[in-house]
């Protein structure tokens, strides 16, 4: 046996005996277990890091280290997520999402790099190799496709790969010139970006961005729909679209076929849906803060009655009130805007939901039943977005900085899926609104989807659902964490050889508190250098904590899942469970 | 370094085998090899919840402290190629006091329509439940199709088609769940595999 594949087993052998055997008949021998812990964590070994985050006594001794408790705390929590992450279920059609995952987790200032993993991507397969031997082959062709390997990007019949960048062409003798050996000294944001120049080239490489991917195929569709509908066309207006672009078609037949609902015509549907909206259908400025106003009270009424809903109404009624207001989105159903505590709903949503229904803007302002039922079609996502404004206010409440982790929206993605699931089983309307829409409208088909999804799956694994299927991008709070203590406790090291004078110099130029705690994980793994000393020692306290936020998360997932339980997902008078044998 | 190895093997018998993860190794066992297909070897589920034997050439997917928490004990088999979707086998004891479900009857509820109660839509196709005996004891066999969104959140509609086929199998305390999940083109070709780990199931009363 050599002493690497000696190595395994005896940290896994230490780590289980740690879990196991600890209490008072170790505690005289925890100063040697984090001694073991500091070795093993240091060689990147996950089995130890995870015992050492279960083992209270020795993870206490450490704490008690102001500088070196926190930047073992950040290794470990580091180990630990990249371990659970790799054990998700990740396949080929995935792996640009684990390359997401993956990109905010190694890089030169993570705390993955300082235990060997990165920030090279390929030392992730030497860890994989060391540490996940078992893993099938297919998963690890997909981390290698995830850190874009070269040989994975670029094949194995060259070394070296030239591209246009910007005014520098290559066909001027200009381009830029990739080799393998630059390519394998880049971080994965690195070779994310030069993969993003290529695109623009070459549609090959769209293969490694899913929303590019996903862009192309809903403009394949449209083509296709757009081409079916001209065969309804006059000569007249079949002259008008020739030689448009593809979105000008699409508002042009809008025009055509105007009146809004598409009765069914699934390719009419597409095309309304994906279209600009008219004149007549867009809510200026003006219109949209009215219809904002009115939305509150509109979307409280809505809410009332159900578990989820009074849990949001509970919330308003102690913060109040809830504010709603309605503008473009980029890309999003709906926001929290935490600077004017307000939830943001998508125009364009609602604008498409009035092209479909043959609505105005006129209309809608004169219309209270207009409004109530656009409120009905919005209120699974107030409810999604409330539950960001819950988190933002328990966090403002502890003082605690609080990054956008996984967690938020398992959370908030829970909470919709229960609010949708009892309102479609308890209001005839609202089932309704949502049924027919689904024809037309990906955004009521999702809403409908994703409490389908919750309640069949239930709380566990919808949690997984979430991590791994829609916000595989996000960091968990774990992750978080450590990228953040890992900079941060590295800085208060470097820090603590200045002299008080020198800090306090320092100091008077940096990032203050506040600051500091609007920022991103990235952005403050970043910039520890530029930010206040008490605010970082601030910020190192929440996260050396993480007890704090988890059992906050813990309490919400308990409401959910117990609320679930009670409830029934379906209207209809459905068959009671089939008799017993 | 042999006085070391001899402790690791002696804390190997105190704790169980773990592998580098830190997580259990499942109990293998070698088993009859399948006249085609992969290879299997027994697992055990902690605490004797159920056994099964699952094919080595997938990977097994564990979340045990969420398991504890949940009263839900599971593990999820990922096939080693899958297209948009895995292919995953999911074997599942729900403890009597389990959070997510209230019984196998909501359970076999939730599982046989969509949120809206429909057993047919434009995406998704529930076959009707059936009452079955496997190995003697009384279960229920659902099956269904769905088109399922990859990005939700997004704009983009792109989905995928799934077959899926449901044991439910109702204990004294709990029940238990077999799921085989599959992108429809992929769902003949591993179901063989479904059969022979549901075939080796062994769960209690």
């Amino acid at each position: 046996m050599n002493a690497l594949s000696a190595r395994k087993p005896v940290f896994a052998a230490l780590a289980a005996l740690f879990l196991l055997c600890g209490g008072t008949a170790f505690a005289q021998k925890a100063a040697d277990r984090l001694l073991a812990y500091e070795a093993a964590i240091s060689s990147g070994n996950p089995a130890a890091a995870v015992a050492f985050l279960k083992d209270r006594e020795a993870f206490n001794l450490a704490a008690a280290d102001d500088v070196k408790g926190p930047a073992l705390l950040g290794k470990a929590e580091a180990l630990k997520d990249l371990r659970d992450l790799l054990a998700m279920p990740w396949d080929k059609e995935k792996a640009n999402k684990l390359n997401d995952a993956l990109s905010i987790r190694i890089d030169a200032d993570k705390p993955l790099a300082k235990v060997g993993v990165g920030p090279e991507p390929e030392k992730l397969l030497v860890w994989l190799e060391k540490y996940q031997p078992s893993y099938p082959q297919s998963k690890k062709t997909v981390v290698r496709t995830a850190i874009r390997q070269w040989e994975i990007v670029f094949g194995t019949m060259t070394d070296l790969r030239e591209m246009s960048w910007g005014q520098a062409r290559v066909l001027q003798g200009r381009g830029v010139t990739v080799t393998k050996d630059s390519w394998g000294s880049m971080v994965l944001s690195e070779r994310n970006a030069v993969i993003a120049q290529l695109m623009k080239q070459d549609q090959a490489f769209i293969i490694y961005n899913d929303q590019v991917l996903a862009a192309k195929k809903d403009s394949v569709a449209l083509q296709a729909s757009v081409d079916k509908v001209k065969s309804r066309l006059t000569p007249e207006q079949l002259a008008q679209l020739s030689g448009k672009p593809l979105a000008d078609q699409a508002y042009l037949l809008g025009n055509f076929f105007d009146g809004g609902a598409a009765k069914g015509d699934s390719d009419l549907a597409r095309i309304h849906a994906a279209r600009d909206s008219l004149p007549k259908e867009v809510l200026p400025a003006q219109q949209r803060d009215l219809l904002g106003g009115m939305m509150g009270p509109a979307v409280s009424k809505e809410l009332a009655g159900t578990k989820a809903g009074q849990k949001v109404l509970g919330f308003y009624a102690k913060e109040g009130p809830l504010k709603i207001e309605i503008r473009p989105l980029d890309g999003k159903y709906s926001a929290y805007d935490p600077a004017t505590r307000t939830i943001v709903l998508n125009s364009e949503t609602i604008q498409q939901y009035m092209r479909v229904k043959g609505y105005t803007a006129d209309s809608v302002m004169r219309s209270p039943e207009q409004v109530a039922e656009i409120a009905k079609y919005m209120s699974p996502v107030v409810v999604y977005s409330s539950a960001h404004h819950m988190q933002d206010s328990w966090a403002r409440k502890q003082g605690v900085y609080k990054p956008h982790v996984q967690e938020d929206e398992i959370e908030a993605m829970s909470l919709e899926g229960l609010y949708t699931s009892e309102k479609l089983r308890k209001d005839k309307v609202f089932r309704s609104i949502m049924d027919s829409s689904r024809g037309f409208s990906s955004y009521a088909t999702k809403r409908v989807d994703i409490a389908t999804e919750f309640s069949a799956s239930g709380s566990k694994r919808f949690a997984t659902t979430v991590r791994q299927r829609y916000f595989s991008g996000l960091p968990s709070l774990d992750s978080a964490a450590s990228q953040v203590l890992g900079a941060v406790s590295e800085e208060l090291e470097r820090r603590s050889a200045l002299s008080v004078q020198q800090r306090a110099q320092n100091d008077t130029m940096n990032l203050t508190l506040q600051e500091a705690m609007e920022m991103t994980p990235e952005e403050l793994a970043g910039s520890a250098g530029e930010i206040r000393t008490d605010a970082l020692a601030k910020i190192e306290r929440d996260l050396s904590a993480l007890g704090v936020y988890k059992s906050r998360y813990a309490a919400s997932e308990r409401d959910s899942r117990k609320a679930l339980k009670t409830i029934k997902t379906s209207a209809s008078a459905k068959t009671a469970a089939p008799p017993a044998l | 370094m042999k006085k070391l190895l001899s402790t690791v093997m002696l804390f190997g018998l105190c704790a169980g085998a773990l592998s580098a993860d830190g997580t259990p190794a499942a109990p293998a066992a070698p088993a009859a090899p399948a006249a085609t297909g992969p290879k299997f070897k027994k697992y055990v589920m902690d605490h004797g919840y159920f056994s099964c034997t699952v094919p080595v050439t997938w990977s097994i997917n564990r979340e045990k402290e969420r398991d504890e928490d949940y009263k839900i004990f599971e593990i999820q088999l990922l096939a080693p190629k899958s297209d948009k979707a895995p292919t995953s086998i999911f074997v599942s004891y729900y403890a009597a006091e389990n959070e997510d479900f209230d019984g196998y009857e909501d359970f076999i509820d939730r599982n046989s329509t969509n949120a809206l109660g429909e057993s047919k839509s434009e995406r998704e196709n529930y076959e009707p439940v059936k009452k079955i005996k496997l190995w003697g004891r009384r279960a229920f066999e659902l099956a269904r199709e769905k088109l399922v969104f990859l990005h939700p959140e997004t704009k983009s509609d792109e989905s995928v088609q799934l077959k899926e086929k449901i044991y439910v199998l109702p204990a004294k305390a709990g029940f238990y769940v077999l799921h085989f999940s599959a992108e429809k083109p992929a769902f003949e070709e591993s179901l063989p595999v479904f059969e022979k780990v549901a075939k080796s199931f062994k769960g209690k009363p």
